[in-house]
């Protein structure tokens, strides 16, 4: 049978660039990636010497995602399987989160892919729902300029997606 | 999916559809800066199962590599058909009856079809194009396009005498229907 692991204990990181950083164990396990690798592990001891190394995500990310875990250590942990739209049905992001995701669209993205990578849906959720509002309300154009995307149709494709989607017709 | 949409209107979503001439066309552009663009496609497929469902749309309208991850996104646009549309002289009295539901479709047609103007020079929107409020369709404003297309008949002499008076206020955007609609309601 295996031991029960006080949720005090420590885990140690260490981002790709080589920045080790102590947390407790409730919060590394938001990360489903991370909870699993340390079932597995079994007894094995992960220590300062020996820290988990988190490819992908340097040091500034890999802090900012352990910082939305410590503030969401007590937060109740979602089925596996809960893909419902539930989660989705809202961009309501609550107070605290949306202070946190007030970053620059770079972190924001890193973010997101951090979050995909270690497995913390709910901070993914977070992420995605930040990029979704940040488009509500918004025209193609507007969208263009928020996220510094090129227009690369040309006025015929243009025309044609409108023509195909019967917001036009042949000219 | 977030929906802000006004229920039990006669509003029909229907599929979007990304041309399939326009995605097998490359993009010229090799490179982006854009973060979003960066994403695996997983997380941008992620990113469009959280926007509304006209963001979504326009998410897809903003350049190629978008568009082509939307045909995995399940988008719809909103239609209005004609069968659940009230006429014209009518929406525009349904103005000063906000509540009323046939006005709410059609005005939230109307707004989504001004989120995806098109744009002409200076990202202004175009002037060769107008938004015809009554058939939701974007016509052309040029009054040459109209020849031979809802003009009235030779034998209609009064309503062709206000015919090149309508073609000039469609041209100059002053009208809320275009020639065709028009016509149709005054024939």
């Amino acid at each position: 049978m295996a031991e029960a692991k006080p949720a005090s204990q420590k885990i140690w990181l260490v981002s790709n660039d080589n920045a080790t950083m102590e947390v407790d164990r409730a919060v590394v396990e938001r990360s489903m990636l991370l909870k699993n690798m340390l079932e597995d592990l079994g007894g094995a001891d992960v220590s300062p010497e020996n820290p988990i190394p988190i490819p992908n995500v340097n040091e500034a990310v890999l802090r900012k995602v352990v910082e939305w875990c410590e503030h969401h250590r007590n937060d109740p942990v979602a089925a596996p399987d809960d893909e419902s739209d539930a989660r989705k049905k809202t961009t309501d992001i609550e107070e605290w989160d949306q202070k946190f995701m007030q970053v620059d669209q770079e972190m924001l993205f890193e973010i997101i892919l951090a979050s995909n990578f270690l497995d913390i849906k709910p901070l993914l959720d977070v992420g995605c729902k930040t990029v979704a509002n940040m488009i509500k309300g918004k025209s193609p154009e507007e969208i263009r300029k928020t996220f510094n995307i090129t227009n690369d149709f040309s006025a015929e494709e243009e025309e044609q997606i409108r023509r195909e989607n019967e917001w036009a017709e042949d000219r | 999916r977030p929906d802000t949409w006004p229920e039990n209107t006669g509003i029909v979503w229907e599929k979007f559809i990304a041309p399939q001439k326009v995605l097998n066309t490359p993009s010229p552009v090799t490179t982006s800066k854009a973060g979003i663009l960066n994403l695996p496609l997983e997380l941008i497929l992620e990113i469009f199962s959280h926007t509304s469902r006209e963001g979504g749309v326009c998410l897809a309208l903003t350049c190629k590599s978008l568009l082509s991850a939307s045909t995995l996104a399940n988008l719809h646009r909103p239609t209005l058909p004609p069968e659940n549309r009230i006429p014209f002289s009518d929406y525009e009295n349904a103005i000063l009856h906000p509540g009323n539901r046939e006005h709410q479709s059609r005005e939230a047609v109307i707004k989504f079809f001004f989120l995806i103007h098109p744009l002409g020079n200076g990202l202004r929107r175009s002037r060769a194009i107008h938004f015809c409020q009554a058939c939701l369709r974007y016509r052309p404003t040029e009054p040459s396009w109209w020849t031979g297309r809802g003009a009235p008949c030779p034998g209609k002499a009064a309503i062709g005498r206000h015919w090149g008076l309508v073609l000039e206020h469609w041209h100059y955007k002053l009208m809320l229907q275009c020639p065709e609609c028009w016509y149709s309601d005054h024939k």
